[in-house]
């Protein structure tokens, strides 16, 4: 009886602990996401200059001659 | 003597949870799913049967089983208005109060512990199918692990509540979905 109140009570805690960070980690993640997205698609967009949204692709030499 | 008394209690503990198991499975697939309306009008006389069948070898484990599993069952349905007039919540504190007065606190308490916990099992293992068909489920709201760890809880707190009885439910579950899924496709396809 009592190693089940112990394997209750750890269980218990784990999923605190396991609800709680999962939680908060997905919050953080998202504003970080949120913050780096930007510059990454722009990166990107640089880097092969196609639209990484639409993928349209920019013709260099029209922007040459611009 | 003492053996053949367990051994006998034992027997009866195990038909009685195996065919109290059926219903509920019965009682959830019609629910659930869109059969064809002559399936249910069939079904209805061999599920009554079945029930009465179980009640008359193992009255208490029986009708525990099944008040809880109508109690865990409402929970989609907890603010919806029902056939009586009553709130999904409202009938549930009723057949939680008629359970605790007929059945005793401590083997009532059992059965809602381990429906309980096979109810949170079950949303572990259909998380994929439910996202499919757009169904309600508990995994899919906070999460796999944190309800598989709810379901080792509550299975623990079933099995210090009552060893045997607990064990039988928890092993009857996978044998009774196996021969259900073999039955229903069996029906299924003479239709």
């Amino acid at each position: 009886m009592r190693i089940g109140w112990y394997l209750i009570g750890v269980l218990f805690i784990f999923l605190c602990g396991y609800g709680l960070g999962r939680r908060i980690g997905k919050k953080e993640g998202y504003s970080e996401g949120t913050a780096y997205a930007p510059i990454q698609l722009k990166q990107s967009y640089f880097e092969n200059g196609e639209c990484p949204v639409c993928c349209f692709k920019i013709d260099n030499d029209i922007n040459d001659n611009v | 003597m003492l053996l053949e008394i367990f051994d006998i209690t034992l027997l009866k503990n195990i038909v009685s949870i195996f065919l109290v198991g059926f219903i509920i499975k019965i009682m959830d697939d019609i629910i659930d799913e869109n059969h064809p309306e002559h399936l249910y009008k069939a079904a209805l006389p061999y599920v009554i049967l079945i029930f009465i069948i179980s009640t008359i070898i193992e009255y208490k484990t029986t009708t525990g089983l099944f008040m809880a599993s109508y109690i865990v069952g409402m929970y989609s349905d907890i603010n919806d208005t029902l056939l009586t007039g009553l709130k999904g919540y409202q009938e549930a504190v009723i057949v939680a109060i008629l359970g605790v007065i007929f059945l005793g606190r401590a083997t009532f308490i059992f059965c809602l512990t381990v429906i309980i916990a096979v109810q949170l099992i079950d949303d572990v293992f259909d998380i994929e199918l439910d996202k499919r068909l757009g169904h309600q489920n508990l995994a899919i709201k906070y999460g796999k692990v944190e309800i598989f760890i709810l379901s080792l809880i509550f299975c623990i707190l079933s099995l210090m509540l009552d060893p045997i009885k607990g064990l039988i439910v928890l092993c009857a579950v996978p044998i009774i979905n196996i021969l259900f899924n073999k039955l229903k496709g069996e029906i299924l396809n003479c239709e």
